[in-house]
C-alpha cells in the first residue's frame, strides 16, 4: 500500500521524536461546574506508537470515549497536553482541529456513521474531497478489494450489512492515509464473526501498511487483537500489557475489579 | 392522553415555534382586516354625518331640483323647525399669488344647519366666507385673510344656464372661519366654502335658484320619522325621496363601502393567500415532526395506543396550536388597528374618525375560527400519516432520514393533465374577451390559472427534481458542501417541495402583479395618448363680448414658465352646430361649442398622438355632440358662426365635450377675425404635469386681468394612472409579502427540521473534516435551492399569468401591450434567493453549535 512522500517525512521526523503518533501529559477532563461537576480523568499520562494497534480498555463510565475524544480533537482537555505526532491540540481552534482531522487523522464508529445519502464510494472519498485532494484510484481499488467490498461502491448504506458498512467506514478511515486512526467500539453493533472480521482488517493495516491505530473497546476478545492495551479504571490509568491475550486481559480486568472493592 | 399529549407539545414546543409564528401572522391579518373593515364603516358613516349637521331629514337631487317656494313650503310645515336648499357655484379665487377652484354653496340660516366649525365664526357681512381647512391651507388663509374672487360658474349640470360669464365678483372676500371637510371620497356634495346665501345666489349668475337637495331639522318634539312622514308628498311632487339623516349616512356609507368592495375582495383573497401559505408550513411541519418522531409513536402503539388515539394526539397537538397561535394573532391584529388608527388620528385630525376599533364578536371570533381551522385542516395529512406508524418501527434500528424516492408516474400524469386544461381554459379565456365577452373570459381565465397552478403544486416534486438536477452541476464547484446540499434537497422531494410551494405562491403572485402592471401601463400608455393628446392646455378664455380672447401676456408667462417644453397658440371661435343632413322643423335645436382652429403640422411637435385624421374638410367632435345633433361618423356637420357657414364631415375624438377641432384654414374660413383662444403646452421631458400646471396657475393669477384663465391638465390624470398603478401594486405586493415572509419562515422551519433530524450525520461530516462554516454554507446552499425551486417556477408563471390576465381583462376593450418589468422580476428573483440564504442563517448556527463528538457518542 503506498504512503505519500510527505506522510513518510513527517512520520520520520516522529519516529526521530521519539516515535509518537499521539502523546498526552497530564490529560484531565471534567464534565460540567459546581455541584454536578464529573471527573471524568484524572491527569492521564500516555503515548500511542507510530505503526503499533493500540487499545484503550476499561468498564464502562471508565473514561474510554473521553480519553479518545480528547486525544483525538474531538473534545477539548481540562488540562495537560496533548499532540498528535509533533503537532500540540491543545492551542487550536475549532477550524484548526477540524483541518487536522481532515487531513491527519480517521474515524471508525461502534455505528458505522456513513452518510446515507452518498454511495460507498463517495463514503471512501468524502474526507479527500472535504480536503480537496484527488483520492488515488489505485488506493481505492487496493483498499477495498482488501476490505472486500470492491463490488459494493456504487451501493448506498442502506443496501449494506452492517459488516459491509463497517468495512466500508474503515475504509474511509484509511483513505486518506491519516497519521492515527481512532476507533471507538467499532464492533459493537457487530454479530462476533463479522466482529472478528472486522479486527482482522484493522491488524492487517497495522502490520501491513504501517498504520497507527487506538482502539477503545470494553470486550477483552476485542482488545486481544492489539498489540498493546491500557487499561482505564475510573478516569485513571490502571494497567499496560503489551501482546495480551484474552486471557491476560481477564485477569487484568479481574485484578481492577477486585482493587475497585 | 390529552395530558401526554400537552407534555408532549411543551417538550418539543421549540419545533413549533416557526409553525405557530406563520399561523399567527396569517391571523393577525384576518382580525387587522376584519377591524379595518369596521373602522372603515363607522368612518364613513361619521364622515357623512358631519356634512350635513344636525339635520333630521334630507331631500335629495330631484330631476329640475328644488324652488324657493318649495323650501319655503318644508319651512312652513308645522312639523319642521327649519330647512335650507343647497346648491353649489365654481369659482377661482386668488390669495398671495395662489389659486385654486373650490365650489361654495350659501350657508344654511337655520343655525342648527350649519355645518360645524373648525375655528372662527359664521359670515355675517358683505363678502364674508368660510373655507374648509384645505383650502385655508392651500392659500395659505387665516381668519381675517382677504381672497380674490376671480370667476363664477354654476354647476352645469343643475342650472342649464345659456353662457355667458358668471354673475358679479365681488371686490374682494374675507374669511371669517374655517371647518373640516369629510373628503371628497365620502362625501362629494360638500362644497370647499360657504358664503351667506344672497352673494351665492348673485354669482351663480341666475335670476332664479334651483336647489338640488334640502336639508330640514325636527321641531322640537318631533322624530325624524315624522317630519320624513309628513315631507313625503311634497317630495313626491318633485319625484324624490325623504330620507332620514340616519339612512341617508347609512345609504352613503354603503355606497362608499361598496365602492371599496372589490378591494375588499382583493383583500380578502390576499389574506387567503397567506392562509394557505401558512396552512403549508403547518402541514410540513407537522408532517416534519412526525416522521421524527416515528420510534416514539411505534413505542406508543406497542404498550398499547390505538390509531385512533395517535392521530387524536397529533390534532390536538394542532388544535392547542392553533388555539394559541390565534389568540395571538388575533391580539396583534386589534393592537396593530389601534396603532395605525392612533397614527391616522395623529396625523389626519380627522374629528370623525373613531378614537379606538370597535371590535365586534365576529371579529374575534373569524379570525380564531378561521385560525384553528387552518391549523387542524393542515395537521389532517400529518395525523393520517401517523396512524401508518407500525408498532414494529419501535423494534427496528432507526432509519436514517429517508432517501428519494422516485416520483410517480401517476402523479405526474395527474400533475400534466391538470396542468394542461387550465391552460386551454386561460386560452379560452382570452378568446372570450377577444369576443367582447370580458366577464365570461374572466371567469373562464380564473379558473384556468387556479386549475393550472394547482397542476403545478401536484406536480411539484418533479419540479424539485428537475431544478435540483439542473443546479446540482453548478452546486458541484462549491466542493462538499454544495454536492451535500444537492443530495439532501432531494432526500424528502415532497417536503422540499412543498416547502417550496409556499414560497413559490408569493413569488408567482408578486411577480404576476409586477407583469400585470407593467402592461397594464404598457396598454393605458397608448391608451392615454390618444384619450389625453395634450398635456397643459391653457384658456380657452372669452371676454366680455362673448369671442374668445386669450390676454397676449399669457402666451409670454407660459414660455416663460420651467417646464414647458413647447407651445402652440390655437385661434378659436364659438359656432352653432347643426346635422347638416336635417332642415327646417325636423332640425334639433342647434348646439352652440367652441371651435378650435389646429396648425396640423405643428400639432404633431405639442400632441401625443398624432391627429391624422384632421384634415381639410373635417372636424373632430366629442360623441356627446354627435349624439345631440343625430350625426354619425363621416355625416356632414354644419358649423354656423354670425352669418358665415361652413359644412365639415364629422370624425370622432376624444375631445371635450362642447369642443370641435378643425384645420386652421378651416377656422379662417368660418371666422376670419378669429383670435387666439387657447394655448396647448407640452411638458419638457421629466417635468410633472401637476408641478407646471401649479406654477402656471400661479404666475397666470399675478396677471391684472379680470378673467379667470382656466388651466387644465391631462398630464396630471396620465400621472393619475400611473400613480394609481403603482399604489395598487405596493399595496398588493405589499400583502403578498406577508406571505412570503410565512413561506421564508417555513423554509426557516424545515432546514431546522431537518438540521435535528440530521444532527448524527452532520456532527459525522465534521469529525471527518466539514468546518464549522462548510456546514453553515451547506444549509445555505440547501434554503437557496428551495427558494431557486420556487424562483425559476415562479417568475415562469408569473409571466405568463400576468399577460394572460393583461389579456383576458383588457384585451376586449384596448389593443394590449404586454410588458416586461425586468428590473422587477430580477429584483424579485435576487430577493427571494437572498431570503432563501437568510432561512438558512438559524438553522446553520443551530448545526454549527453541535460538538462533533455527537457523532461519536453512540445511538
Ligand atoms: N458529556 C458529558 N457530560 C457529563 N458527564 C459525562 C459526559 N460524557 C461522559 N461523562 C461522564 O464521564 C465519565 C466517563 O464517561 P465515558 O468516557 O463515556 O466512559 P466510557 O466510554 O468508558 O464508558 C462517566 O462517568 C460519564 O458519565
Ligand atoms: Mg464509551
Amino acid at each position: 500500500m503506498s504512503v505519500s512522500v510527505a506522510t513518510e517525512k513527517r512520520r520520520a521526523g516522529v519516529l526521530a521524536a521519539g516515535g509518537h503518533a499521539v502523546t498526552a501529559s497530564g490529560l484531565g477532563k471534567v464534565y460540567g461546574t459546581g455541584a454536578t461537576a464529573v471527573r471524568a480523568l484524572y491527569e492521564i499520562d500516555i503515548a500511542f506508537e507510530v505503526g503499533q494497534f493500540s487499545a484503550i480498555m476499561g468498564p464502562s463510565g471508565s473514561g474510554k470515549s473521553t480519553l479518545m475524544h480528547c486525544l483525538a480533537g474531538l473534545d477539548t482537555a481540562t488540562v495537560g497536553r496533548v499532540w498528535l505526532g509533533d503537532t500540540e491540540l491543545t492551542h487550536l481552534d475549532d477550524t484548526e482541529l477540524t483541518l487536522l482531522r481532515r487531513n491527519r487523522v480517521g474515524f471508525i464508529f461502534q455505528s458505522f456513521n456513513l452518510i446515507p445519502t452518498l454511495t460507498a464510494r463517495q463514503n471512501i472519498e468524502l474526507p479527500m474531497d472535504l480536503a480537496g485532494r484527488r483520492p488515488d484510484p489505485d488506493r481505492l481499488a487496493e483498499l477495498t478489494t482488501t476490505l472486500g467490498v470492491a463490488d459494493r461502491l456504487d451501493h448506498r448504506p442502506a443496501e449494506m450489512s452492517g459488516g459491509q458498512q463497517q468495512r466500508v467506514a474503515i475504509a474511509r478511515a484509511l483513505m486518506a492515509d491519516p497519521d492515527v486512526v481512532f476507533a471507538d467500539e467499532p464492533t459493537g453493533n457487530l454479530d462476533s464473526r463479522t466482529g472478528a472480521q472486522v479486527l482482522d482488517l484493522l491488524r492487517r493495516s497495522v502490520r501491513e501498511f504501517g498504520q497507527t491505530v487506538v482502539m477503545v473497546t470494553h470486550d477483552p476478545v476485542a482488545a486481544s487483537y492489539a498489540d498493546r492495551v491500557a487499561m482505564l479504571s475510573d478516569g485513571r490509568l490502571a494497567g499496560d500489557l503489551t501482546d495480551p491475550t484474552p486471557d491476560r486481559i481477564r485477569a487484568a480486568l479481574d485484578r481492577l475489579w477486585e482493587c475497585g472493592q | 392522553m390529552l395530558r401526554t399529549r400537552l407534555t408532549q407539545m411543551r417538550a418539543h414546543a421549540g419545533r413549533l415555534v416557526a409553525a405557530a409564528v406563520a399561523i399567527m401572522i396569517a391571523t393577525t391579518l384576518v382580525a387587522a382586516f376584519m377591524v379595518a373593515a369596521g373602522v372603515l364603516e363607522k368612518t364613513a358613516f361619521n364622515a357623512v354625518s358631519v356634512s350635513h349637521a344636525n339635520a333630521d331629514v334630507i331631500l335629495e337631487e330631484p330631476y329640475q331640483g328644488f324652488s324657493t317656494e318649495m323650501v319655503e313650503q318644508i319651512r312652513r310645515q308645522p312639523e319642521a323647525a327649519g330647512a335650507d336648499g343647497r346648491f353649489v357655484v365654481h369659482t377661482v379665487i386668488r390669495a398671495g399669488g395662489r389659486s385654486d377652484s373650490p365650489t361654495v354653496a350659501p350657508l344654511p340660516e337655520t343655525p342648527e344647519l350649519r355645518i360645524e366649525l373648525d375655528e372662527g365664526r359664521y359670515p355675517e357681512a358683505r363678502g364674508e366666507i368660510l373655507v374648509s381647512h384645505e383650502i385655508a391651507e392651500r392659500l395659505d388663509l387665516d381668519l381675517g385673510s382677504s381672497v380674490e374672487l376671480l370667476d363664477t360658474s354654476a354647476d352645469v349640470g343643475l342650472a342649464g344656464r345659456s353662457g355667458g360669464p358668471g354673475g358679479q365678483p365681488a371686490d374682494g372676500l374675507t374669511v371669517t372661519g374655517t371647518f373640516i371637510h369629510p373628503g371628497a371620497a365620502f362625501d362629494h356634495n360638500v362644497p370647499g366654502m360657504f358664503g351667506r346665501a344672497a352673494e351665492v345666489e348673485l354669482w351663480s349668475g341666475h335670476t332664479t335658484v334651483r336647489y338640488e337637495r334640502v336639508i330640514a331639522l325636527a321641531s322640537p318634539g318631533t322624530s325624524a320619522e315624522e317630519l320624513r312622514t309628513a315631507l313625503e308628498p311634497l317630495a313626491d311632487q318633485v319625484g324624490t325621496v325623504v330620507y332620514t339623516a340616519d339612512e341617508y349616512a347609512r345609504i352613503m356609507t354603503a355606497r362608499f363601502t361598496a365602492d371599496s368592495y372589490i378591494l375588499a375582495a382583493v383583500l380578502a383573497a390576499l389574506v387567503g393567500v397567506a392562509l394557505v401559505v401558512a396552512g403549508l408550513v403547518i402541514a410540513n411541519t407537522f408532517a416534519v415532526i412526525v416522521a421524527q418522531r416515528t420510534r416514539e409513536l411505534a413505542l406508543l402503539r406497542c404498550v398499547g395506543a390505538t390509531r385512533r388515539q395517535v392521530r387524536n394526539g397529533v390534532l390536538v397537538e394542532a388544535g392547542g396550536l392553533g388555539v394559541a397561535a390565534s389568540l395571538a394573532g388575533i391580539a396583534a391584529g386589534i393592537g396593530l388597528a389601534q396603532i395605525t388608527i392612533m397614527v391616522l388620528r395623529a396625523v389626519l385630525d380627522f374629528p370623525w374618525f373613531p378614537e379606538r376599533p370597535e371590535v365586534s364578536v365576529l371579529a374575534l371570533l373569524i379570525p380564531l375560527v378561521v385560525g384553528v381551522t387552518v391549523t387542524i385542516l393542515a395537521a389532517l395529512a400529518p395525523a393520517r400519516a401517523a396512524t401508518r406508524v407500525s408498532p414494529l418501527a419501535a423494534l427496528r434500528p432507526p432509519e436514517p432520514g429517508g432517501i428519494g424516492r422516485g416520483t410517480s408516474v401517476r402523479r405526474l400524469a395527474a400533475a400534466a393533465g391538470v396542468v394542461v386544461v387550465g391552460a386551454l381554459l386561460m386560452v379560452a379565456g382570452i378568446g372570450a374577451t377577444a369576443r367582447g365577452q370580458t366577464e365570461l373570459g374572466l371567469a373562464i381565465g380564473v379558473l384556468g390559472g387556479a386549475l393550472s397552478f394547482s397542476g403545478v403544486v401536484i406536480g411539484s416534486v418533479v419540479l424539485v427534481t428537475v431544478i435540483v438536477a439542473a443546479l446540482s452541476r453548478p452546486l458541484r464547484v462549491a466542493g462538499v458542501p454544495g454536492r451535500m446540499a444537492a443530495l439532501n434537497a432531494l432526500r424528502h422531494p415532497r417536503r422540499t417541495a412543498a416547502t417550496a410551494v409556499a414560497l413559490l405562491i408569493g413569488v408567482t403572485l408578486v411577480a404576476m402583479m409586477s407583469v400585470g402592471a407593467a402592461s397594464a401601463r404598457a396598454t393605458f400608455a397608448g391608451e392615454l395618448d390618444a384619450r389625453y393628446p395634450v398635456d397643459i392646455a391653457v384658456g380657452p378664455v372669452i371676454d366680455d363680448t362673448g369671442r374668445h380672447r386669450l390676454p397676449d401676456e399669457v402666451l409670454n408667462v407660459t414660455e416663460g414658465v420651467a417646464g414647458v417644453g413647447d407651445l402652440m397658440p390655437l385661434r378659436s371661435s364659438r359656432a352653432l352646430v347643426r346635422n347638416a343632413a336635417l332642415e327646417g322643423d325636423a332640425a334639433l335645436q342647434p348646439i352652440e361649442a367652441e371651435v378650435h382652429g389646429v396648425d396640423v403640422g405643428r400639432a404633431r411637435d405639442v400632441m401625443h398622438a398624432g391627429i391624422d385624421d384632421l384634415e381639410p374638410g373635417a372636424a373632430m367632435v366629442s360623441r356627446q355632440i354627435t349624439a345631440m345633433t343625430g350625426i354619425d361618423e363621416g355625416d356632414l356637420i354644419q358649423l354656423q358662426m354670425g352669418s358665415q357657414t361652413i359644412e365639415l364631415r364629422a370624425v370622432f375624438a376624444p375631445v371635450e365635450r362642447h369642443t370641435i377641432l378643425v384645420t386652421a384654414a378651416d377656422l379662417a374660413a368660418l371666422d376670419p377675425d378669429a383670435s387666439i383662444g387657447m394655448l396647448w403646452v407640452k411638458l419638457a421631458d421629466g417635468s410633472s404635469a401637476e408641478t407646471v400646471a401649479r406654477t402656471l396657475r400661479d404666475q397666470l393669477s399675478l396677471l391684472t386681468t379680470d378673467m379667470g384663465i382656466p388651466v387644465t391638465t391631462a398630464g396630471a390624470t396620465r400621472a393619475e394612472v400611473s400613480r394609481v398603478l403603482d399604489t395598487m401594486l405596493m399595496v398588493v405586493v405589499g400583502l403578498l409579502a406577508v406571505s412570503v415572509v410565512i413561506a421564508l419562515i417555513g423554509i426557516g422551519n424545515t432546514l431546522s427540521l431537518s438540521v435535528i433530524e440530521r444532527r448524527r450525520e452532520s456532527a459525522t461530516m465534521r469529525t471527518l473534516g466539514l468546518t464549522r462554516r462548510q456546514l453553515r454554507v451547506m444549509l445555505a446552499f440547501e434554503g437557496v435551492i428551495v427558494a431557486a425551486v420556487a424562483v425559476f417556477p415562479g417568475i415562469t408563471l408569473g409571466l405568463i399569468y400576468g399577460w394572460a390576465g393583461t389579456l383576458t381583462a383588457f384585451g376586449g376593450v384596448w389593443d394590449v401591450a404586454l410588458g416586461v418589468p425586468w428590473r422587477w422580476l430580477a429584483g424579485i428573483a435576487g430577493l427571494a434567493i437572498l431570503a432563501g440564504l437568510a432561512a438558512s442563517v438559524l438553522p446553520g448556527r443551530r448545526a454549527a453549535r453541535d460538538d462533533p463528538i455527537t457523532a461519536v457518542s453512540a445511538g
